[in-house]
């Protein structure tokens, strides 16, 4: 028997594993990079501001994704209850993804502008003071820590080598940007609109604008999620896929 | 290869993880620091061995198997169990008393989740496998491991990695990939490593006297190959800058989530699967006294896992923004899957002919037929959650975790159990284990707890499903989403209490391993078995 | 080593032996092949029906024309008829006329709860009674005015909200901007709790007066009674949003006020805020346990 050839030389062995094992990751991968409609084309998707991407750093430091997904799925109780389905074009610009494996709390792909900004505050201070019931942990701490900003650009220039079309500009402003974000006395809201797009939250996101905060980054951050895409420039028979 | 050679890669790649770590620990600040620090310190101190050693004349290499480093890892096998374990259920009871999650940064379910996997998977699982890979390998090839120095720098490397990423969890220091979560730096001491791993283990096996490699040893040597290749795969990733933990993963989006449950469905196949296949096929009928019961059962099921369970991680997916084709290939594949899955069920049941007494008698052999049992269970399991219809009533839900742990505790952790009570007297040359009743006592806290967890799972999982998705007639949803949260209290609570039983077994069984390590050696008879000598 | 017999089985081993371990040769059961290829059939059939394999720039998409998103646009627009017909009332667009309707609570209540708990209870609770930070829905104090028309309008629009038609009220920070001295503020605080006869420094409240007429009253009214076309609440009625107690108010008067409430349009349709509207309207009413 053929086999037996094989058992009796290990590096054989191995290259044999090898190259049986890694057929189904090229089969199922490689052409998620090459075949076009995979991730749908539609405006309005950009890339995260920097306050949104250091609360995103938030939301991933945390660990947010063990209980939260960001995936709504074609099913019709995911869109009934948490709106259109998601679509890969949303998450292009999200290393790495966050799409979850657990709703232990609601999905979150849609909740930006759900809620007000203060409610985001006091929950995730003390959820379970705000929402009977909740089961999730508070961050009170979010709150008092400042922001750090002194990495943003090396972060978006991370990215950028990730393929995030950032610009030289976008990446040189970064820390500014994000102070400017959550500052309603700072004049620079053209600057941001210039370099992001219309679709920037421009506010205190805290209640507390005498403190750049990682509160007002993570709020930041939920408040857009979901916001960006017009689905009116979807074409459905497109997206079917 | 000349000792020259080995002595001067192994100086230089441990060498290269001691720059790595003086670079973290002098460009860094806080909890990152400490790790570049802690690299610094275990590598500098393995080179400054390697150097003595290497520097040393060349010492006699004894006739016999080496071991010592076997029991090293057993010790960092029950440590990391015991450190899972309890994590886990805390974790359990933060869900059923949410005020017991504190509200400090660094003690909040997501933070401390990972630590849990870590600790159970890598910590518990990895270290069960590197010592019994190392028994196995020997064993079976009659042949001393390859190299005097290679073993320990691979079980120091491997825990190094396991004890950085457990420690970066309360500080933030994740990636949030999950089962993937150690940033770049760890990444690299585990790929390092994990090098060493393969080419020790190949170069083991090169030196057999056996002509023929056993089928334990296919599967070992599956696990190694294949989670080499996740590994590298899965954390592609751009670091930020030398001053800190945080990198991007290289891939974004859909890309990234179909790389990340290729990478995350197989690591259950090959790291939670197939190694555990290996120490199955070893210690069962060796405990047994049974011959396995079909070889060509064995290639089947071999070769079907390693084939078929790489394209099984899309159906993680179903549903998702995740182009169809991609969640079909996943669905069919996971079908198929059950077939070479079972096989190994049946092979490892049927080797049990003649020796069904033994499971009344001897509870180790009892924990490796449950083990099966068990999984044979979630394999089934497995393959009819990726059906894309029952994949809506268990995904997002308990019924996963439910899974998992079926296979986790039920599986992989009852063989683990099994294989260590046979292999900790053989290894210390003890007369047996020091209780029986208390391995016997292990046994049943281990399988009650399981069946509560499980069927706690189970049913909060398919009750929460079904609840997100009943409608009135009138269309309507019947429930909102926080309902759903209500009705998984009571389930919450069953879970954490049959994870304390399972969490008290363990704690048994550590004191009965270490009661036997103590215990009086077994007077020499000369017949001990050895490997053959170098032709 | 030479294939021997197991004396157990009768089935004849490999020959080989690690360490004392053997292996039959025993041949795959019938059953496993016949499973295997079973297996194989099924998948082969989903592969021709169903989306598959890739090539480089394109994938099989199946015989039957399969795609996830086109089923689920089709089970959601079904939903969305089953609904249109069982709450076909609420297309009626006079939101009076259906609040004077007295059938409807009976019949609807517990299914717009639902909603009500999916999209609202997060910041107003469960039972709609709202808590510091987010007003009660349910004891008929109203920021902007309570008619069905305007609550209906309220949840289109939202309050500060980032629809451009929304509602905009906003009480300024005296104390950060330095619109008022810190005395002025301690004055104006105890005649705001003369008002609802909290314990208070009479002197105080008389200055305190002057200090009202002079900056609150524009919104909150000569007699506190707040504005339903503005938004500022009542002051006499001991219904607090933010509290009222002497720090709450100090921390109001310091700090502003500008509470927001989404813009629902868009992401309910107009049926579901008609039902939205009256669901609140209910919880104010007497026989809430309909």
């Amino acid at each position: 028997m053929d086999h037996a050839k094989l058992e009796r030389n290990g590096i054989v062995f191995a290259m044999a594993i090898l190259g049986v094992a890694s057929i189904g990751g090229i089969v199922e991968i490689a052409p998620l990079f090459t075949i076009e409609n995979t991730v749908e084309k539609v405006d309005g998707m950009r890339p995260y501001t920097p306050l949104e991407l250091a609360g995103r750093d938030i939301y991933v430091r945390e660990g947010c994704y063990a209980c939260h997904s960001q995936m709504i799925r074609t099913l019709r109780s995911d869109v009934d209850r948490y709106g259109h389905y998601s679509l890969a074009a949303e998450s292009m610009y999200d290393h790495p993804h966050q799409w979850g494996s657990k709703r232990t709390g609601p999905d979150l792909a849609r909740i930006g502008n759900k809620y007000s900004d203060d409610w985001h505050v006091a929950h995730l201070k003390a959820p379970r003071d705000v929402v009977e019931g909740s089961v999730m942990p508070g961050y009170p701490f979010l709150s008092e820590t400042r922001l750090a900003t002194q990495h943003l650009p090396a972060a978006l220039a991370a990215l950028a080598r990730a393929g995030v079309p950032y610009s030289q500009t976008q990446i040189e402003q970064a820390e500014n940007d994000a102070i400017w974000q959550a500052d309603i006395d700072a004049d620079f809201e053209d600057d941001l609109i210039a370099r992001y797009g219309e679709n920037v939250q421009i506010r205190d996101f805290d209640g507390n604008p005498d403190k750049l905060t990682e509160m007002d980054a993570l709020v930041a951050y939920l408040q857009m999620l979901g916001t960006l895409v017009d689905f009116s420039t979807l074409n459905p028979e497109e997206a079917a896929r | 290869m000349t000792r020259e050679v080995e002595y001067t890669s192994l100086i230089l790649s441990t060498g290269a993880l001691f720059v790595l770590g003086a670079a973290i620990l002098g460009w860094g600040s806080g909890a990152y620091a400490l790790h570049g620090w802690l690299i610094a310190l275990v590598t500098g101190w393995g080179l400054f061995w390697l150097i003595n050693r290497a520097t040393d004349p060349e010492p006699e290499i004894p006739l016999e198997y080496k071991d010592d480093v076997i029991k090293w890892g057993v010790l960092a096998c029950f440590f990391w169990g015991v450190v899972g374990f309890t994590v886990g259920d805390i974790l359990a009871w933060q869900l059923a008393i949410p005020s017991l999650n504190g509200d400090m940064f660094w003690s909040n379910f997501g933070r401390i989740r990972p630590i849990h996997t870590t600790a159970v998977i890598f910590g518990f699982g990895g270290n069960a496998l590197i010592a019994t890979s190392f028994y196995v390998v020997q064993r079976t090839s009659r042949a001393r491991l390859a190299s005097e120095t290679l073993p320990w720098l691979v079980l120091g490397g491997y825990n190094l990695f396991v004890v950085l990423a457990v420690t970066g969890y309360p500080f933030g220091i994740t990636q949030s990939k999950e089962y993937a979560e150690p940033e770049w730096y760890a990444d690299l001491v585990l790929l390092v490593t994990w090098v060493g791993y393969l080419f020790l283990y190949l170069k083991t096996l090169a030196r057999r006297a056996e002509p023929h490699i056993y089928v334990a040893n296919w599967y070992y040597l599956a696990f190694i190959v294949v989670i080499a290749m996740l590994h590298v795969v899965n954390n592609l990733a751009v670091p930020v800058s030398i001053t800190g933990p945080k990198s991007y993963p290289l891939f974004a989006g859909v890309q990234d989530a179909m790389t990340q449950w290729w990478y995350g469905h197989n690591a259950v196949g090959f790291l939670l699967t197939a190694g555990f296949l290996g120490m199955m096929y070893y210690f069962l009928p060796k405990a047994a006294g049974r011959p396995i019961y079909s070889y060509r059962m064995s290639i089947l099921g071999f070769w079907g896992i390693t084939f078929l369970y790489l394209w099984a991680g899309s159906h993680h997916l179903h549903y998702t923004a995740l182009p169809d084709w991609v969640q079909y290939l996943g669905m069919t594949m996971s079908i198929i899957l059950l077939v070479p899955s079972w096989g190994s069920v049946f092979n490892g049941l049927l080797t049990l002919n003649g020796a069904w007494d033994k499971v009344r008698t001897d509870p180790a052999i009892r924990f490796m037929m449950v083990a099966i049992l068990f999984y044979g269970l979630s394999t089934f399991e497995g393959s009819f959650m990726a059906i894309r219809p029952v994949n809506t009533l268990s995904h997002y839900t308990d019924w996963t975790v439910g899974h998992v742990h079926a296979g986790a505790l039920g599986w992989v952790a009852f063989i683990t159990f099994g294989a260590m009570y046979k292999m900790v007297p053989w290894v210390w040359k003890r007369e047996g284990v020091y209780s029986l009743r208390l391995e016997a006592l292990h046994f049943w806290l281990a399988l009650g707890g399981t069946l509560i967890y499980v069927g706690a799972m189970w049913n909060s999982g398919i009750t929460q499903s079904l609840m997100w998705q009943t409608y009135e007639p009138s269309g309507a949803f019947t429930y909102a989403f926080m309902d759903t949260v209500d009705a998984m209290i009571p389930y919450y609570w069953m879970r954490a209490i049959g994870g304390l039983l399972y969490l008290l077994g363990a704690l048994i069984g550590s004191y009965n391993i270490y009661m036997t390590v103590r215990g009086a050696p077994r007077p020499e008879t000369g017949g001990e078995a050895r490997p053959l000598p170098a032709e | 080593m030479k294939p021997e017999i197991d004396p157990v089985s009768g089935r004849e081993t490999t020959g080989h032996e690690w360490n004392g371990i053997k292996e039959l040769n025993s041949p795959m059961p019938k059953a496993f092949n016949i499973w295997l290829w079973a297996s194989i059939a099924v998948s082969v059939l989903m592969w021709v029906l169903y989306p598959s394999f890739p090539t480089v720039h394109s994938f099989l998409g199946g015989s039957l024309g399969y795609s996830s998103r086109s089923a689920v646009n089709e089970a959601v627009a079904d939903g969305l008829r089953t609904r249109a017909e069982a709450f076909s009332v609420f297309e009626h667009e006079d939101i009076a006329e259906l609040a004077a309707d007295q059938t409807l609570r009976p019949q609807f209540e517990d299914q717009i709860g639902v909603l009500f708990r999916d999209n609202c209870a997060a910041c107003h609770g469960r039972d709609a009674a709202g808590q510091k930070g987010f007003p009660n829905l349910s004891d008929n104090h109203w920021l902007w005015s309570g008619t069905p028309a305007d609550i209906e309008y309220t949840l289109q629009v939202g309050i500060n909200s980032s629809n451009e038609d929304t509602r905009y009220a906003e009480m300024p920070a005296f104390g950060r901007e330095e619109m008022l001295e810190k005395t002025e503020i301690s004055d104006v605080i105890d005649f705001v709790l003369s008002l609802t006869e909290a314990a208070h420094d009479t002197g105080a409240a008389q200055r305190g007066q002057v200090v009202f007429a002079d900056n609150c009253a524009s919104c909150h009214g000569e007699d506190a009674a707040g504005g339903l076309e503005n938004g500022a609440p009542n002051l006499t009625d001991d219904t607090w949003i933010y509290g009222g107690t002497r720090s709450d108010l100090e921390k109001t008067l310091k700090q502003g006020r500008a509470g927001v409430m989404p813009a629902w349009a868009g992401r309910l349709s107009d049926a579901e805020i008609r039902q939205l509207t009256l669901y609140v309207l209910w919880q104010g009413q007497p026989d809430g346990d309909s």
